[in-house]
């Protein structure tokens, strides 16, 4: 059995990164390739690992899809646009 | 008509209290929400000069609509409007107005204190304070270390 993942497919996804994530990577719009089957689990570590101080907010990262609140188990798609940020401060 | 939008400029109060009030609108009810010129931390003695508001524009204005459609559903209420800030705002000045229309009073004053939580949870906007000193600081980040 081989897994999605291992077939070595990949998918590019629009990144955005909003409030302090986004002053800690530096980036507001990324377009990023990842491994087709990904989830956001796994898109959340590879973001700690490319962007290590994004590591000691890991728990309280927020991640939206095309606009709606995401679970860490759902599979990213081709074109989605995913966005990481910090718990919300409006109002 | 009630809507909802994301202001780069002053918001319009008049024209918030005008998009809901109707003939058949017995009380009109709005909130606005202002910048402080305290923190909410510790450090309470520095002065906050300004705020930076950032929305996610798209979805801010997805989930602020997700709002007014949650308080019609919830709440007896005729109309509501609801409209945020974005940008560098100076201590005292509004950073959100809520309007909300109904028949009686009670109604729009629960559905204006539901609308204005919800907002808090689920609206995507973040709030950077700056202090008298220089310093900045992300409304909720956690201290270092």
């Amino acid at each position: 059995m081989h897994s999605a993942m291992a077939h070595g497919k990949r998918i590019t996804i629009n990144m955005r990164f909003f409030a302090y994530f986004r002053e800690i990577t530096g980036e507001s719009h990324l377009p990023m390739e990842i491994e087709i089957g990904a989830t956001v689990d796994d898109l959340i570590d590879i973001l700690c690992t490319r962007y290590p101080a994004l590591e000691r907010h890991r728990k309280e990262m927020l991640v939206s899809v095309n606009h709606n609140y995401a679970r860490g188990s759902e599979t990213l798609k081709d074109g989605d646009e995913v966005a990481v940020f910090p718990p919300l401060s409006g109002g | 008509m009630g809507f909802v939008s994301i202001s780069e400029g002053k918001i319009d109060l008049m024209a918030v209290y005008n998009s809901v009030h109707n003939p058949a609108a017995g009380a009109v009810v709005m909130f606005t929400g202002t910048v402080r010129n305290m923190g909410r931390y510790q450090d309470d003695d520095m002065e906050i000069v300004a705020m930076e508001v950032e929305a996610y524009s798209d979805m801010s204005i997805k989930k602020m609509n997700d709002v007014a459609e949650e308080t019609k559903r919830r709440f007896d209420i005729h109309d509501i409007t609801i409209v945020h800030r974005i940008g560098r705002l100076e201590a005292g000045e509004i950073i959100v107005a809520i309007a909300v229309s109904s028949m009686h009073r009670a109604e729009a004053f629960y559905a204006t204190r539901y609308a204005i939580d919800r907002l808090k949870e689920i609206v995507p906007l973040w709030k950077k304070e700056i202090f008298k000193n220089g310093e900045e600081r992300w409304v909720g980040i956690k201290p270092e270390g």
